[in-house]
C-alpha cells in the first residue's frame, strides 16, 4: 500500500488551518485560532488514522467475456473479501479502464471479518480495441475526505473488443478453376469430393469431430484431419491503413468492413488472407482459430503514420492465385489512380472488389471490367451497399 | 450493476446514470424547476446543516445580554432551513428560492421581533415605519455598541435575517450546488461576525459547538454526495454512515479538544491585537471608548428583561439612580461624547453650578449584577467613590464608568449630594446667557439642535412657553404638557426618539414611554432656549431592609435642565413616575414601588410639595413607572395583575390559537368522516353475511392501499392474492409477506369474498366472522407496517370517505331505469 498523501480537500484545509490563527492574531480573534487548530488537529489525526489503519482486502475481477465484437455487452465481476480480523473501514474501489482514461467506481461499505461482497459493472464495449482493464484499487481516505491512501488489489485483466460485424454476403468469384486451391501437392480425388490432405495441430476452435484420435495418442498432441477441398476459393482482403486517407470514422468503418467480409468468407469455407498497408499478412487460413486471429488483427490495428506505405505497391506485393478474389478496402482520399488500380488487381478476371467509404472523394469513373465497387457514405451504409453491390446472404436451411 | 462513465480529467468520480423518476401530478407546477431536486438522504444532511445554523445562532447570543436572544435565533434558524427544505422538495428553482427565502426570513423577523405590530403575521405599513425606526435606531447604536448588548429590535431584526440567510445560502451551497466545506461558509461568516464583536465569555463553547456540528454535517454530507455520485459496492451501502460518523467523531473530539486546550497557549494568544477594530475594547482612563445609548435599549430593558435583577443600592432615601447624561441630539439620536478622566476616590464637579443647597450627602452601597453597562449607577451628583479601582469620571455628565466592558459584578460605595430645592429659589433663577452662564462656553452645546425640527414642534415649544418668564416657569410648563391627560403612557409605543419620532409623538400619537417623554422634553426645552438633557437612570426601586433592589423595569429616562445658579435639575415629563428627589419643585409625587417579597414593609408614600400659586400646577395623579410597565408586561407586575397578563398573553396568541384550533377541527372532522364512512358501511352491509364479509374485505382493501399495495384494475381477487405470494408482489411493504399469519388471513379472507359472490347460497353468520376476524389481522399487520406519521395520516385521510361519498351521490344522480 502506499503512503498517505493529503488531498487536494486535505491541502485546502491545512491553507485554512495556517491563515486563520494568522488572521486571529492580527484581529484578536482567539476563535479564528481556535478553528485554525481544530483544523490542523483533524489533518494530523487524519494522517495518522489513514497511514496506520490497516485496510486488509482482497479481490478478484472477471471480465465475461473477455472477447467480443463492439456493441455486445461486456460485464465485469469483482469480488471483494475482508481477510483482517477486524472490521474493513468505508474504501473506494476504483478500476481502470482502457489505460486509466476511464474507470468504474465504489463506495465500499465496511465488511466484517472473513465477508465478502460482489459487484459487478458493464464495461462501454462500443469501440473495437485491445483494452487493458485494472489493476483495482482502493484508496482509503478520512471521513471528510482530507488524505488518501491507495493500494493495489487485483491484477490487470485484457478486453478485446472485435469491430462490428454485419451479416453479408461472402466474396463471389473465389472458385472454379484452381482445383488444387493453391496447394503444391497434388490430391487424389475421392468419391466425395472432400480429399484427406494433412494432419496439423489443434488450434482453438477446431471441430473436435475432426481430431484424428490414433495420431494424437502416437503424438501425445491434439492432431486434426484438414481436408483440402479442391474446389475450396480463396479471398484476399487487403486494407489501407494509411492514416493520410483516413478519419476516425471512416478507419473504423474499414475495419468493420473487413471484419465483416472475413466473417462472410470463414463461414463459407473460404480460406481468407488479410493484409494491410503495414505490411501486416496473415496468410490464407480457415476455420474459427484463423477467424478470430483476423479479428484480433483487426481490433488491434491503429492509422498507419508511415508515409511510406502506398497501397498500390501492397496490391502489387500481394501474389494472387488466379482464382481468388480479392477486396480492398479503402476511401476516397486514396484517389482515383490508387482505387483503379485495385479494381485492376485482376487484370480482368472477375472477383475484385474495392470498398471505397467517403466516396464522394472518389469521382464518377466507370469501374473496369469485372470489378464491383461498393461506394459507401459511411459505416452504417456498408451492409446495404454490399449487398446491393455484391448479392444478398444466401440463406441456406 | 453500472456502467463505465465516459472519459473525465483523473480523479473526478462519474456520476451514475439514473432512471427519470414519473413526477406526480401533483408536483408538475408550473414554477417547479427540473434542476431541483431533493433526494431522501438529504433530509438527514438538512437536519446537520440546520445544526451548523443553530451554532451560528447560539454564538450570536454573545453579542446580546441574557437569553431573551435564543428563542429568536433558533426559531429563525429552524423557519429557515424548513423553508428552503420546503422549497427544495416541492420542486422551486433557485430564482424562486433566491426570492422567496430573504423574503420569508424578513416575514419571520418581523413576525418574531414586531409581533403587536404585524396582523396575524401579515406586515402593514405600520411593521415597516417600526422595523425602519428599529433598524435606524440600531444602525446610529451599532457604531457606538460594545456586546453584549440589550438585544434592541433593530438588531434583533438584523440577526433573524442574518440567520435565515446563512440558512438559505448554507442550503443552497449544500443541496443545489452539491457542496460540503463551501456550505459552512455562511455560517462560518456569521460565527466570524459574531466572534469579532461579541463578548469574550463562552468562546470555547462556541467554538466547539460550531466545529462539531459543521463536522457532523461535511461527514454527513460527503456520505450523502459520495452515496449520490458513486455507486456502493454491490449496492451494499450498510453500516458505511454509523461507521463514517463514529470515526468522525474520534477525529473530531481530539481536534476540537487539542485546539481548545492548545489554543490559549499559542504564543501572543492573550497578546493585544495587531490590528484593533473593536471599539471601547478594553480602553480605560483617557482612552477613546465609545458604548451604545443606555436611552436606546431602554425599551427592550422594560419589555423583556422586566424582572431581571440589575443591582441594589443600599440606602436611607430613595432616589433615581444615574448612569449617564446625553447632551448632543443630532435630530435622530439623542448621545454623548463626554471627556472621561481616571479617578480616585473624590470627583471634581464643572457643571457650573453652585452647589446642592442643603440636601446633605446620600450614601450608597451599590451592589451592581447583570447591568451590562459601563456606567455605574448612583444618586445624583456624585462626589466620591470608594470600593472599586479602575474608574473613570466625567465632570460634565457627573457619570463613573468601569474600565472593564461592563460593570457587572462591582461593589462600591458612592456618596452624593443630593438636591432639596425649594421653588422659590428655582423661580428666582435668570434665563441662560452667553458670556454668563454657568456653564460657559457649554451652553451652546447644550441648547443646539442638530437635524430638523418640524415648524409645529416649534410652534408648540413656542406656545407652551407663552406666559412663562423664568426658566423654571418654563421647564414646568413643558412637563405640565406632558403629563396631562392628552398623552399616554405604554409600552407598546415603537422606539426611537428621533426627531420624526418625536414630532409623531406630540401630535400623532401621543402615546409613548419615558424615552419619548424625556425625549421631547429635552427637544421643547432647547426651543424654548433652556440648556437641557436627557438623563438616563433607574428609578429607586423596590425597597426592603433599606436596600432598593432595582431591576430592568425600573430603566427610566428624565430630563435635566440647567438653571443659573443651581445647576442641573431634574424633572419628570413621564406619567406615572415620580423622582423622590424632586416632588419639591416638581409636585410630582414619589410612589414607592411594591416590595419583592410579602414580609417586606411597604414604605409610606412620600408627600407632595404644594405647587407654588401662580406656577403651572403639575399633574399630581400618577405613580411608578413600573406600575405602568407592569400593565404592560404582565409578568413584573403584582399578583393581581397577572391575571390580567395572562388574558393579555392569551389574546397575543390569538392568531396562532386560532390556527391550531383550525388544524384540530380539520384534523377531527377528517377522524369524524372516516368514523362516520366505516359505520356507514357497515351500516349498508345490512347485517347480512355476504355484506359483512364485504365490508371486511373493502376495509382490508383499503388498509392495503395505505402501504402503496393496491389492487390493480380489472385484477381479480385470485390474481390479487397470486401476485401477493410472489417475492416481489409488494406483500412485504404492507407487512403480509407469505408465510405470515396476515397473509393466510388476507387468503382466507379473499376465498370468503368469492364464496360469498358467487355461490347461490347464503353464506353462513360464522364465514362473516371469521372474514371479520381475519380483516382486524390484515388491518392490524399493515398498520404495524406504516411509520407513525404515515398511520396518522392513514386514520385521518379522509380521501376514501370522499370518494364513497362522491361514488354515492353519482349513483343517485343517475336516471332510473325504465320500467317495463
Amino acid at each position: 500500500m502506499r503512503g498517505a498523501s493529503l488531498t487536494r480537500r486535505g491541502w485546502t484545509l491545512v491553507t485554512v488551518a495556517v491563515v486563520l490563527p494568522v488572521l486571529g492574531r492580527v484581529l484578536g480573534l482567539r476563535e479564528l485560532t481556535s478553528l485554525g487548530l481544530t483544523a490542523l488537529f483533524l489533518c494530523g489525526a487524519s494522517i495518522l488514522l489513514v497511514a496506520y489503519g490497516p485496510v486488509e482486502l482482497e479481490a478478484v475481477r472477471r471480465v465475461v467475456p473477455n472477447r467480443v465484437h463492439a456493441g455486445s455487452p461486456c460485464r465485469v465481476d469483482l469480488h471483494v473479501r475482508n481477510v483482517g480480523i477486524r472490521r474493513s473501514p468505508v474504501v473506494t474501489a476504483r478500476d481502470p479502464f482502457d489505460g486509466g482514461r476511464r474507470w468504474a467506481r465504489f463506495r465500499l461499505a465496511p465488511l466484517r471479518p472473513g465477508e465478502g461482497c460482489t459487484a459487478a459493472y458493464r464495461v462501454p464495449s462500443d469501440r473495437r480495441g485491445l483494452f487493458n482493464l485494472g489493476p483495482l484499487q482502493v484508496v482509503r481516505t478520512d471521513p471528510l475526505g482530507l488524505v488518501a491512501r491507495s493500494a493495489d488489489l487485483a491484477e490487470q485483466d485484457s478486453l478485446t473488443v472485435y469491430p462490428r460485424i454485419d451479416r453479408i454476403a461472402a466474396l463471389p468469384h473465389t472458385r472454379g478453376a484452381d482445383p488444387r486451391g493453391g496447394s503444391v501437392t497434388q490430391p487424389s480425388f475421392g468419391p466425395s469430393g472432400e480429399e484427406f490432405h494433412a494432419l496439423r495441430p489443434y488450434v482453438m476452435g477446431d471441430d473436435m469431430r475432426r481430431v484424428h484420435w490414433k495420431s494424437s495418442a502416437r503424438t501425445e498432441d491434439l492432431l486434426i484431419r484438414q481436408d483440402e477441398l479442391p474446389w475450396q476459393g480463396r479471398a484476399t482482403v487487403v486494407v489501407d491503413l494509411r492514416a493520410s486517407v483516413h478519419d476516425e470514422a471512416s478507419f473504423e468503418a474499414a475495419m468493420s468492413a473487413a471484419g465483416s467480409i472475413a466473417t462472410a468468407c470463414l463461414s463459407a469455407g473460404i480460406e481468407l488472407r488479410l493484409v494491410g498497408t503495414d505490411g501486416v499478412d496473415t496468410e490464407h487460413g480457415v476455420g474459427r482459430g484463423h477467424l478470430d486471429r483476423v479479428l484480433e488483427r483487426l481490433a488491434a490495428w491503429e492509422p498507419d503514420p508511415d508515409p511510406e506505405h502506398e497501397l498500390v505497391r501492397t496490391l502489387s506485393g500481394v501474389a494472387l492465385a488466379k482464382d481468388s478474389s480479392l477486396a480492398t478496402i479503402t476511401t476516397g482520399r486514396a484517389g482515383p489512380a490508387a482505387i483503379d488500380t485495385a479494381a485492376r488487381a485482376r487484370r480482368g478476371r472477375r472477383g475484385a472488389v474495392v470498398v471505397v467509404f467517403d466516396d464522394r472523394l472518389m469521382g464518377s469513373a466507370p469501374a473496369p471490367t469485372g470489378t464491383t465497387v461498393v461506394r459507401c457514405a459511411g459505416q452504417n451504409g456498408f451492409a446495404a451497399a454490399w449487398t446491393a453491390a455484391v448479392g444478398p446472404v444466401k440463406v441456406t436451411a | 450493476m453500472s456502467t463505465l462513465a465516459p472519459p473525465r480529467s483523473p480523479g473526478v468520480s462519474p456520476a451514475p446514470a439514473s432512471q427519470p423518476t414519473p413526477v406526480p401530478a401533483w408536483r408538475r407546477l408550473p414554477w417547479r424547476s427540473p434542476e431541483a431536486k431533493a433526494a431522501p438522504r438529504d433530509d438527514l444532511a438538512t437536519f446537520c446543516a440546520f445544526l451548523i445554523s443553530l451554532a451560528v445562532a447560539l454564538s450570536l447570543g454573545r453579542l446580546f445580554r441574557g437569553t431573551t436572544w435564543l428563542p429568536y435565533g433558533v426559531a429563525a434558524a429552524v423557519l429557515g432551513h424548513v423553508l428552503a427544505w420546503g422549497l427544495r422538495r416541492l420542486g422551486a428553482g433557485l430564482t424562486v428560492a433566491s426570492v422567496a427565502s430573504p423574503l420569508f426570513s424578513l416575514l419571520v423577523a418581523l413576525e418574531l421581533v414586531f409581533p403587536q405590530a404585524t396582523t396575524y403575521g401579515i406586515p402593514t405599513p405600520f411593521t415597516v415605519q417600526v422595523m425602519g425606526q428599529a433598524l435606524t435606531d440600531a444602525q446610529s447604536a451599532f457604531r457606538t455598541a460594545v456586546a453584549p448588548v440589550v438585544p434592541a429590535p433593530g438588531f434583533l431584526v438584523a440577526a433573524v435575517v442574518g440567520v435565515c440567510m446563512c440558512a438559505f445560502l448554507a442550503d443552497w451551497a449544500a443541496f443545489r450546488m452539491r457542496t460540503s466545506f463551501e456550505a459552512c461558509a455562511p455560517g462560518l461568516a456569521l460565527f466570524v461576525f459574531a466572534a469579532a464583536l461579541g463578548a469574550k465569555s463562552h468562546r470555547g463553547i462556541a467554538v466547539a459547538a460550531f466545529a462539531a456540528a459543521a463536522l457532523v454535517f461535511l461527514i454527513v454530507q460527503r456520505a450523502n454526495l459520495d452515496g449520490t455520485q458513486t455507486a456502493w459496492f454491490g449496492g451494499r451501502d450498510r453500516g458505511a454512515l454509523p461507521s463514517l460518523l463514529a470515526t468522525g467523531a474520534v477525529l473530531g473530539a481530539v481536534a476540537v479538544l487539542g485546539a481548545l486546550v492548545v489554543a490559549p497557549r499559542v504564543p501572543g494568544a492573550t497578546s493585544k491585537p495587531m490590528l484593533s477594530f473593536k471599539k471601547g475594547a478594553g480602553g480605560s482612563g483617557t482612552g477613546n471608548r465609545s458604548t451604545v445609548s443606555p436611552l436606546v435599549d431602554i425599551q427592550t430593558r422594560l419589555r423583556q428583561y422586566a424582572n431581571v435583577d440589575v443591582f441594589t443600592v443600599r440606602s436611607d432615601r430613595p432616589a433615581y439612580w444615574r448612569l449617564t447624561s446625553l447632551d448632543q441630539f443630532n435630530g435622530t439620536i439623542w448621545s454623548s461624547n463626554e471627556r472621561y478622566a481616571a479617578t480616585r476616590g473624590q470627583l471634581g464637579r464643572d457643571d457650573g453650578g453652585p452647589g446642592a443647597p442643603g440636601g446633605g450627602a446620600l450614601v450608597q452601597e451599590v451592589t451592581v449584577s447583570g447591568l451590562s453597562s459601563i456606567w455605574l449607577p448612583g444618586a445624583y451628583r456624585p462626589t466620591a467613590v470608594d470600593g472599586v479601582t479602575g474608574l473613570s469620571y466625567s465632570p460634565g455628565s457627573a457619570s463613573l464608568i468601569s474600565k472593564k466592558d461592563t460593570s457587572n459584578g462591582l461593589t462600591y460605595t458612592i456618596t452624593s449630594e443630593v438636591q432639596n430645592l425649594d421653588p422659590e429659589a428655582l423661580r428666582r433663577a435668570p434665563p441662560s446667557v452667553p458670556g454668563r452662564s454657568g456653564l460657559e462656553e457649554d451652553l451652546r452645546r447644550y441648547t443646539s439642535i442638530g437635524g430638523e425640527v418640524t415648524a409645529r414642534v416649534r410652534q408648540l415649544a413656542s406656545r407652551i412657553g407663552d406666559g412663562q418668564t423664568t426658566p423654571y416657569g418654563k421647564a414646568l410648563a413643558i412637563q405640565e404638557h406632558l403629563r396631562s391627560n392628552r398623552f399616554t403612557y405604554s409600552l407598546s409605543a415603537p422606539a426611537g426618539h428621533s426627531g420624526n419620532a418625536l414630532d409623531r409623538f406630540l401630535f400623532v400619537t401621543r402615546t409613548g414611554y419615558c424615552e419619548q417623554f424625556a425625549g421631547s422634553y429635552a427637544l421643547l426645552a432647547r426651543l424654548m432656549g433652556l440648556p437641557a438633557r436627557v438623563a438616563v437612570g433607574f428609578q429607586p426601586g423596590a425597597q426592603a431592609d433599606g436596600t432598593f433592589a432595582v431591576k430592568d423595569k425600573d430603566a427610566h429616562a428624565w430630563p435635566e435642565v440647567y438653571l443659573e445658579g443651581v445647576g442641573w435639575t431634574a424633572f419628570e415629563p413621564t406619567p406615572s413616575a415620580g423622582n423622590p428627589q424632586a416632588q419639591s419643585y416638581t409636585g410630582v409625587p414619589y410612589t414607592p414601588a411594591a416590595p419583592a417579597g410579602p414580609d417586606s414593609a411597604t414604605p409610606a408614600t412620600v408627600a407632595p410639595a404644594a405647587p407654588a400659586p401662580g406656577e403651572a400646577t403639575p399633574d399630581p395623579s400618577g405613580g411608578a413607572e413600573a406600575e405602568a410597565e407592569a400593565q404592560a408586561d404582565p409578568t413584573t407586575g403584582p399578583a393581581e395583575d397577572r391575571w390580567a397578563g395572562l388574558v393579555g398573553a392569551v389574546r397575543a396568541a390569538a392568531p396562532y390559537l386560532a390556527a391550531l384550533a383550525a388544524l384540530a377541527a380539520l384534523a377531527g372532522g377528517s377522524a369524524a368522516l372516516v368514523a362516520w364512512d366505516r359505520r356507514s358501511r357497515r351500516r349498508q352491509a345490512g347485517g347480512s353475511a355476504e355484506g359483512r364479509v364485504h365490508v371486511a374485505w373493502e376495509e382490508a382493501m383499503q388498509a392495503l392501499a395505505t402501504t402503496g399495495v393496491r389492487r390493480r384494475p380489472a385484477e381479480t381477487v385470485d390474481e390479487l392474492l397470486r401476485r401477493l405470494s410472489l417475492p416481489a408482489g409488494g406483500a412485504a411493504l404492507a407487512g403480509i409477506e407469505r408465510g405470515t399469519e396476515a397473509h393466510e388471513a388476507l387468503r382466507r379472507l379473499g376465498a370468503a369474498v368469492v364464496q360469498t359472490a358467487y355461490t347461490g347460497r347464503s353464506a353462513p353468520a360464522r364465514l362473516a366472522e371469521a372474514a371479520e376476524a381475519d380483516r382486524a389481522t390484515v388491518v392490524g399487520a399493515c398498520r404495524r407496517s406504516l411509520r407513525r406519521g404515515a398511520r396518522l395520516r392513514s386514520d385521518l385521510d379522509p380521501r376514501p370517505a370522499l370518494a364513497r361519498l362522491r361514488a354515492g351521490r353519482s349513483r343517485r344522480n343517475r336516471p332510473a331505469p325504465l320500467e317495463t
